[in-house]
């Protein structure tokens, strides 16, 4: 898995945006960028060079499920990898991410061990 | 239940009612219907009476209880300051934790490179060195992991600051109704509850509510049930 790649953080905590990159900083991902909503998120995607976005569901302005769906229907960001983590918890909350087109779905609190399981999985099934 | 003496009462009616289509009877058939219907709405009619009675002398007394002016004016908005305020200081704390975090964790990664470097040539000090580095090491992983109580607190406490807003609103509002002795409170229709999609934050009391994942565990036997 290459290291380098960049990735989007997105996040209306900026305590949840801290913690999840010092995360990926220990899992050796230090090519981080950080939003706090999906409206700021959008421009960020929009311009290009982002490998990995991490999003949170409940957010001010637009929300993670809306921005998954604008990802999705971008041509240019289609295939992108999207993992959730979020605390929505509800049955149809995460089918409709999943067929949204979720790559993963982690819920808070989560450990480091689930968060590193789930990003191990979603580049497995990219690279293999 | 009903009472025995309505009970009779309605039996009487219905018999009658019966009677008087087997006879084809319409003008019977029509006082019957009214007999047995009469006392359902003399019923409701009571029952408004004493609601409309009711409700006068709340509002009367609702008029003259300056302690819920007090409620919307200082005391509303001021629960709401407060709760910001945890979600302030919490915020901070968190933050000033991780910078503590962030100022251990390449110090324990000097050390573990140092004892590893060293080892070949020590003594067993060296080794214990070792191990009690990375025993720091993961539990400033566990310190940062638990600075995520902070969003989850956070997000509750702002549903209970929406909440007592619209507490207020509405507060405000039926004071200005009372205020003019105006009835025209319109239904406000909450169309967002209906929506299960609606992003809702952490839930509390996931037992009662069977639609609700309760851990990791459960989200990833969903998933791979849609076929992730």
């Amino acid at each position: 898995m290459d290291k380098n790649i960049k990735i989007l953080i997105v996040d209306d905590f900026s305590t949840m945006r801290r913690i999840i990159k010092n995360l990926l900083r220990d899992l050796g991902f230090t090519n981080t960028v950080e939003a706090d909503d999906g409206l700021s998120a959008l421009p960020i995607l929009k311009a290009g060079g982002i490998d990995f976005l991490v999003t949170d569901w409940n957010m001010p302005g637009m929300q993670g499920i809306d921005l998954l769906k604008e990802v999705r229907a971008d041509d240019a960001l289609a295939s992108l990898p999207v993992l959730m983590v979020t605390a929505e918890t509800k049955r149809e909350q995460i089918i409709a991410a999943a067929q949204a087109g979720v790559s993963g779905y982690v819920i808070k609190p989560f450990t480091a061990a689930t968060l590193k399981g789930k990003i191990d999985k979603i580049f497995e099934r990219i690279d293999g | 239940m009903i009472d025995a003496a309505h009970k009779t009462q309605l039996l009487t009616f219905s018999r009658a009612l019966i009677t008087a289509i087997e006879a084809d009877n319409e003008q019977e058939i029509e006082v019957q219907l009214g007999a047995l219907t009469q006392g359902r709405d003399n019923n409701m009619f009571l029952e408004i009476c004493k609601l409309t009675r009711d409700l006068h002398v709340a509002i009367n007394s609702f008029n003259a209880d300056s302690r819920i002016a007090d409620l919307t004016q200082y005391d509303i908005p001021e629960s709401r300051d407060r709760l910001d305020y945890v979600v302030t200081l919490t915020e901070q704390a968190a933050h000033q934790t991780l910078e503590a975090v962030d100022k251990a964790i390449p110090a324990a990664t000097i050390l573990i490179d140092l004892a590893q470097k060293a080892e070949p040539t020590s003594t067993e000090h060296f080794s214990t060195i070792n191990q009690q580095t990375h025993t720091i090491q993961s539990a400033l992983t566990d310190i940062t992991m638990a600075q995520g109580f902070q969003d989850l607190t956070g997000q509750v406490i702002r549903k209970v600051i929406d909440l007592i807003e619209e507490v207020e609103t509405n507060l405000v509002r039926v004071i200005k109704i009372t205020a003019e002795h105006q009835f025209t409170v319109k239904p406000n229709p909450k169309t967002d509850e209906l929506d299960p999609l609606k992003a809702e934050g952490p839930q509390i009391n996931t037992a009662i509510k069977p639609n609700v994942m309760s851990d990791q565990g459960d989200v990833d036997e969903l998933l791979s049930s849609l076929g992730f």
